[in-house]
This record gives C-alpha cells, structure tokens and sequence, in this order.
C-alpha cells in the first residue's frame, strides 16, 4: 500500500440500509468499488462512489473517506505539477534546480518512480565537497560556512556535518536552532558539548548547558570560571523570571532545580532555589492558598527536605492554618507546631532588641509564649472533640499527649544536656524526618540521670521502632498494640531497651485484662515478661497490690493471682508485694481447703509457706489454727471410733477449744441416749459410765452432761435395787 | 480570624494605626462589628499580638537573610564564548 494513504482501517456502518435487500446490496458494491480505487490512488473515481454511497445510506466514516479522497486528489496535483517541473528543467539540463523540484514533490507526495529519478540526478551531479565549508568556517564566514553545510546535509544527512552546522550557528550569534541541532547529537567531542551548552545556556537552559559542560571531563580554568560566570547570571536571570508572575514562575523555579540537582553543593544556587521558594512560598501565604503552599512543601520536602531549614517552620505554619479549617490535618500540625515553638532553632520572635528587655525578662517572655502557642494548638484539638466526637478525640488526644510529653519532656532534660536542645522535636515529627535515631542517641546520655523516670523510658518509646504499638497501647488496643509490636531482635541494637519497655507495659496490661476477665491460662507468662517493669516503678507494684485485693472469691482466679505473685516475689521483695503474696497465698488454702479441693495437710503447708512470706499474716495464722482444730477434731473421732475415750478426752482437753469441746459433748449426749440400748451388766455400766465421768470431767468440770452421768449412774442403781 | 487581614494592617503598626485601621474597617463593612473589636483587643495586647504575628504572620524574610545571590542583574551577553576547545 502506498505510504500517503492512510494506512488507518475504516470500517463502514454494518447493516445499513436495513430495509431494502437491493439497496443494500448496491451500497456495499460502491464502498468495495470505492475502497479498491482509493487503494489504486484512483480518488476522483473513489470519491464518485463513496459519493454513491453516501447518498443511500450517509455516514460520517464515508464522509471522512469522501474528505480524504478529495485532499489526496489535490496533493498528488500538486505533486504531480512539480514533477511536470522538474522534468522539463532536467530537458534543459538544470539538473541542481530539476533535483530541488523532483525533491519537493516527494515531499508532498511519494512516489517510487520519482524517488528513482532523485537517485539518478544525484549521481549525474557533481557531488558537494566539505572543504569550502570548513575553509569558511575556519575564516569565520559563518553564513557561508553554514549554507555550505546545509548543501552537503541536504543531500545526506551526517552527524558530524551537523554538528560544524551546529557550532556555526552558535558562532553567527542563532542559539535557538543551534541549540535544535545539537542537543540531538551523540557526540563527546569537547568542542561539541561545549557550544551545545553555550547555545543552551544562551536560551535559558541553564541546567542542560551545566550537564554537557560538565560532560567534558575538563576542569579547565577558562572552562571552569565560564561556568561560574554562567551559575551567576542564570541566578540573576531565573530569580528575576520568577518574579515575573504564576505562570512565568513555574518555569523558572523548575530551571533553578534543575541547576540545584546538577551543583547540589553550590551555595549560590541553593540560595537562589530558597529565595525563590520563600517568596513564592509568601505569595501564596498572602493569598491563603494554604493547599498549593502545602503542596509546593511537600515537594520541597521531597527534593530537599534535610537541606531547607525553613521547612518545618513553614510546614507548622500552614498545618495549623489547614487545622483550623479542617481536622485531617490536626495530626501533622501537632507534630510540627510542638516542635517549631520549643526548637530553639525556629526561634520565636522576641521583643528582646525592640523593647530593651532584659536576658530574663526575655526567657519569661519566651516560656510564655510557648505556653500561648501550645494553648491555641489544644484549643483546635478541643475543636476537634466537638466535631468529631468522644471516639476519634481520644485517639487525637493520646497522640496529642504523646507528642507534648516528648517535647516537653526534652525541652526540660535540655535544661542540663544542651546537646539536646538542638534535636528538640516530637516523635511524629522525627519518624518523618529520620531523627529518631539521633534523638534516642542524645536520649542515652542522660539515661543515668533519668532512668528512674518512667517519662524517660515513655519518652525513649515514643522515640522508637515501637512508637506504633506504644500509642495503640495508650489507646487500649492491646491486641493491635501486640501485632505493632517489633519483634524481639527486629529493632536491632538501635532501641531495644525502650521496645523492651513497651513490651513489658503491654504485657502487664495483657496479664491484668485477662487476669480481670477470668482468662486465667498461660497468665503467668504475662507478668514474668513484664517483672522489670514492675521492679523499676512502684506504681506498678502498687497497681498489682489492688488487683490482688479486689481479686474476686473465686478458686481460679485465686491459683493464677498467687502463681503470679509467687512469680513476682522470686524477683521484688518489696513488702508489699510480699505481704500481698502471703495473704493471697493463704487465702488460697482457705478458699480450696472450704471448698473441699485440697487436703488439710495441702492447706496446712500453704499456709505456713505463706508465713514465711509475711510471718505477721493473721490470716495465714488464722488459717494454721483452723487445720489444727481439724487435726484435733479428725484425732478425736479417730479415738472415739476406736473406743478409746481416754484418748480423746485428753485430746479435747488439750485443744482448749471450745468448738471441739461442743463437739466432743455433743458425742457424749449421744453415746448416753444410745446407753440405754447396751445390753451389759450393772458393774459394767456403773463401771463404764465412771470412766465417762471421770474423762468429761478432765475436759469441763462443770459441764452439765457431768449430771446427765451422774443421773445415769443413779439410774443404774434404782433399777438394780427395784430388780 | 487574622486580626492583620481584618485591620489591613502591617506587622508593625503601631497603637495609633490600628485605631485609625478600626475606624476604616468598620467603615468597609467586610467584617462584622465584633470581628473588628476582636482584632482591635488582640493587636492592642503586646501578648496576644505576638502569638496573633506568629500564627497569622509568615515570617520568611528571616529565612532570606545572609543569602549569597549575585547583586546586579546580570546579562547573558557578558557570557562571551571561549575558543580553547574550537578544532577550526
């Protein structure tokens, strides 16, 4: 297919006309006739049956196919009269001007017949040389020179002759269609990359002229102050260009980072960048586009975060400002707001020069201020409470909580450690900026001041790996709080010791919810993990103590309270926590012991065990003194079925008990009411019932079952005498 | 609300401007009357100016400062070409 035909495939309408087989049928026949000519470069004929067509059945497809017939019809004319030309100037043997003609109808329209007449002037014509363009060029005729390359480039194209056309232009002073042709070249010749840089630098492509200068490889000092002389007046030119309006200002700002990614380390250029940012960043303050500022921010941040001091000064500003408006920025705005105003380094505006204030006035001055800024700060949380609700203002506060005890937390450490006061920021805001590892390094060195400051070790957390799971925590989401949580090793030597503070706080809260929801299973576990903890803050131990206390009469719950305790005294031996752990420890044995679930002498040893945690346990004693009455009470029926009464009126009588004394009355009154049925003899009877007598008698003297006895005894005798 | 934006002022008037700047405000009625009261009470207040300037203020003239930046305009003319690499 011919190469001016459009090589786009056009599909025609299906299905139309619908109503009539006939029609339908001569409309297809003109399409196929139609497209078999347009193919054939027949388009007067092709058009005349699309025409056809679209007469019976008219859409836009035919339309389009009718217009292209109709524009091809007139290119080839044209072509086709240049063609008429060239021929008749080759008949008058003008073969340069013959070529030129047959040259320009192929660039209207191809043709291969015509393609092989160029072929055949051009090997008839003497071919052009490059010695009179570089004899021109090395003249410095520039015109001359350049019009000489263009002739040899016309008949062939050559790298290397449009590179001399290129450096020739940069000569004659046309920097733009210098600049077209030579960025295109692949060539690192110096001389090349040289005045492509110079036809760049002189459009305004400042960056791209840097790059192949430096491409060079030379640091020549002509080369090198050229290349300063440039970063100087591109500066200029770019700050100027900026000024110049939105629009204009898009453009040079993206030229002056370009610049800035080719020399990072020139400061003219970084200034240059920031002068540019900062008033761009004013212009959009004035006119509150607090979305495009943050934006064009965020962008900073990415390209140049570390290196732009001004940003989170900047990023605080327009947080808060966003924070007023809307409270999806009320997290960041935290971060960067308590960080701008207790850095030192964002320096809040004094009225220490302008009002004469003396170094502590202006201190006071300072703190107050702060205080002011932090004020306004929890007003938009505030806010944000009654707009949002309880749920989401506690997830809001906590990490407002977290975020202002860091800082504040820093700011007073600062106070002795002023290594400190220059990392001063919030965990948010360093996790951001990749500080957290400086921060907890600054953090270890006054650990032998703080650590026994629990603020330490939650600040310390917050600057960690398990920030996640610490502020989950505070939220009482233990189970995620648990999946956040670093695994051991994972956080490297980095902040093991506050990841370990956090596990340990997760654990103790684990242990204590379950241990509240009666989930008594591997509790143990729990606590053990979080024994430093509750060794380093007595709060902890404190806490313990209550749960103990509260604990529910429940023999369960009671087995896993004591195994924890246990567990716990083997490390703290804090009285009371070791007073707590004997008094659970024999309230235990009561507990199982009443409840049938363990043996006396089980009870027994606990309870002693129990003493030797805390030998001022009244109710461990309290406990020994119930076994041993169940001792005596267990001897004295053993005795009694045995028959031996003597041993167990000496055991009663050794009790001093007055229960055991009851009960040994109580078996007393039932050994006489069954008296009466022993079939024995009167000697026997008297006989046994003085030995009742005589082993009531060392219990309680004046026991009234002494009379039942006696009465007894007199009893026997009457019935004796009336036998 | 920006007691600067309400009042039309600058960072650094004084007392007496801001009266002056009141009197225009309640006159251009683009702000209610308390609104204006409120940004008069907080400009007049040395405390709650500074965290109004803080909060309602850019400030990134103090970020510009010390910047090494050519002096001049310079023109790209001055940039003359070198001929140390020319092969002709």
């Amino acid at each position: 297919m011919n190469q001016n035909l459009q090589p786009k495939e056009i599909k025609y309408s299906q299905g139309c006309p619908k109503d009539d087989g006939e029609r339908r049928k001569r409309y297809r026949e003109l399409l196929e006739k139609g497209e078999k000519l347009f193919q054939k470069e027949k388009f007067g004929s092709a058009k005349y049956h699309f025409d056809q067509a679209y007469q019976i059945c008219p859409s836009e497809e035919i339309r389009q196919r009718i217009q292209l017939c109709e524009e091809n019809a007139q290119r080839m004319s044209q072509a086709q009269a240049l063609v008429s030309q060239g021929y008749q100037l080759e008949r008058e043997k003008k073969l340069e001007s013959a070529l030129k003609v047959f040259q320009r109808s192929l660039d209207i329209w191809d043709n291969k017949e015509i393609q092989l007449v160029v072929a055949r002037l051009r090997a008839k014509l003497p071919k052009p040389t490059l010695a009179p363009a570089y004899q021109a060029e090395a003249e410095h005729r520039y015109e001359e020179a350049i019009a000489r390359y263009r002739e040899v480039l016309e008949l062939q194209d050559n790298p290397q002759v449009r590179d001399r056309l290129g450096i020739c232009l940069v000569k004659k002073g046309a920097y733009a269609e210098a600049a077209n042709i030579l960025v295109s070249s692949s060539s690192q010749e110096p001389e090349v990359l040289y005045y492509t840089g110079y036809a760049l630098a002189r459009i305004g492509h400042y960056s791209e002229a840097i790059k192949r200068w430096e491409a060079i490889g030379e640091n020549g000092s002509e080369l090198a102050r050229q290349r300063e002389q440039l970063i100087e007046i591109a500066v200029s030119d770019l700050i100027d260009r900026a000024a110049g309006g939105e629009g204009e200002f898009e453009a040079a700002y993206q030229e002056a980072v370009n610049l800035l990614r080719c020399c990072p380390d020139h400061p003219m250029v970084s200034d240059c960048v920031r002068l540019m940012s900062l008033e761009h960043l004013e212009h959009l303050w004035a006119g509150e586009k607090f979305e495009s500022m943050l934006q064009f921010l965020l962008s900073i941040e990415t390209e140049r975060g570390e290196s732009e001091e001004f940003l989170p000064f900047m990023l605080a500003k327009v947080y808060f400002r966003l924070a007023e408006g809307s409270a999806q920025y009320l997290r960041p705005a935290i971060a960067f707001w308590l960080t701008v105003i207790y850095n030192p380094k964002y320096q809040l505006p004094s009225r220490l020069k302008a009002e004469s204030l003396s170094p502590t006035a202006a201190i006071e001055e300072q703190k107050q201020l702060i205080f002011d800024l932090e004020h306004k700060l929890e007003e938009l949380v505030t806010e944000y409470k009654l707009s949002q609700g309880e749920e989401s203002l506690k997830e809001v506060l906590i990490h407002w909580e977290m975020e202002r005890q860091a800082i504040t937390f820093l700011y007073e450490a600062a106070k002795e450690e002023e290594s400190l006061a220059e990392i001063l920021c919030t965990p948010a805001f360093a996790e951001r900026f990749g500080l957290s590892s400086l921060v907890l390094g600054r953090l270890r060195t006054i650990k032998h001041r703080w650590e026994q400051d629990e603020q330490f070790w939650i600040v310390g957390a917050s600057f960690s790996l398990a920030r996640s799971s610490l502020l989950l925590l505070n939220q009482g989401r233990l189970r995620e709080a648990l999946a956040a949580l670093p695994a051991k090793g994972e956080s490297g030597d980095r902040d093991d010791e506050f990841v370990d503070y956090c596990r340990q706080r997760l654990f103790l809260r684990l242990g204590i919810e379950k241990l509240r929801a009666g989930e008594v299973a591997n509790l143990k576990r729990y606590f053990t993990q979080a024994t430093p903890l509750i060794q380093r803050f007595k709060k902890y131990e404190t806490e313990i103590v209550q749960l103990a206390q509260e604990i529910p009469f429940d023999p369960q719950r009671l087995i896993s309270m004591d195994e924890v305790l246990q567990s716990l005294v083997r490390h703290i031996k804090s009285k009371q926590l070791l007073d707590i752990a004997s008094y659970i420890m024999s309230y235990k044995a009561n507990v199982l012991h009443g409840e049938g679930l363990i043996t006396t002498q089980d009870a027994e040893r606990i309870c002693q065990k129990a003493l030797e945690l805390n030998p001022d346990n009244e109710f461990a004693k309290d406990g020994l003194r119930e076994m041993e009455l169940h001792y005596k009470i267990e001897d004295m029926a053993k005795a009694l079925r045995k028959g031996n009464l003597k041993k167990t009126a000496d055991i009663v009588a050794s009790s001093q008990n007055e229960e055991i004394k009851e009960t040994f009355f109580n078996l007393i009154d039932t050994i006489l009411y069954e008296f009466e049925s022993m079939p024995s003899s009167k000697e026997k009877k008297i006989a046994f019932l003085e030995e009742l007598y005589q082993q009531c008698e060392k219990v309680d003297t004046e026991h009234p079952v002494l009379y039942d006895i006696l009465d007894k005894m007199e009893a026997v005798e009457e019935e004796d005498r009336s036998s | 609300m920006n007691p600067y934006k309400i009042l039309q002022i600058a960072r650094d008037a004084s007392q007496q401007e801001i009266v002056q700047a009141v009197a225009l405000a309640l006159q251009r009625k683009d702000y209610s009357v308390r609104q204006v009261a409120e940004a008069q009470k907080t400009l007049m207040d040395p405390r709650a100016r500074r965290v109004a300037e803080f909060i309602y203020l850019l400030d990134s003239q103090r970020w510009a400062q010390g910047l090494s930046l050519p002096k001049e305009r310079l023109s790209l003319d001055r940039l003359e070409l070198i001929h140390c690499f020319d092969k002709f």
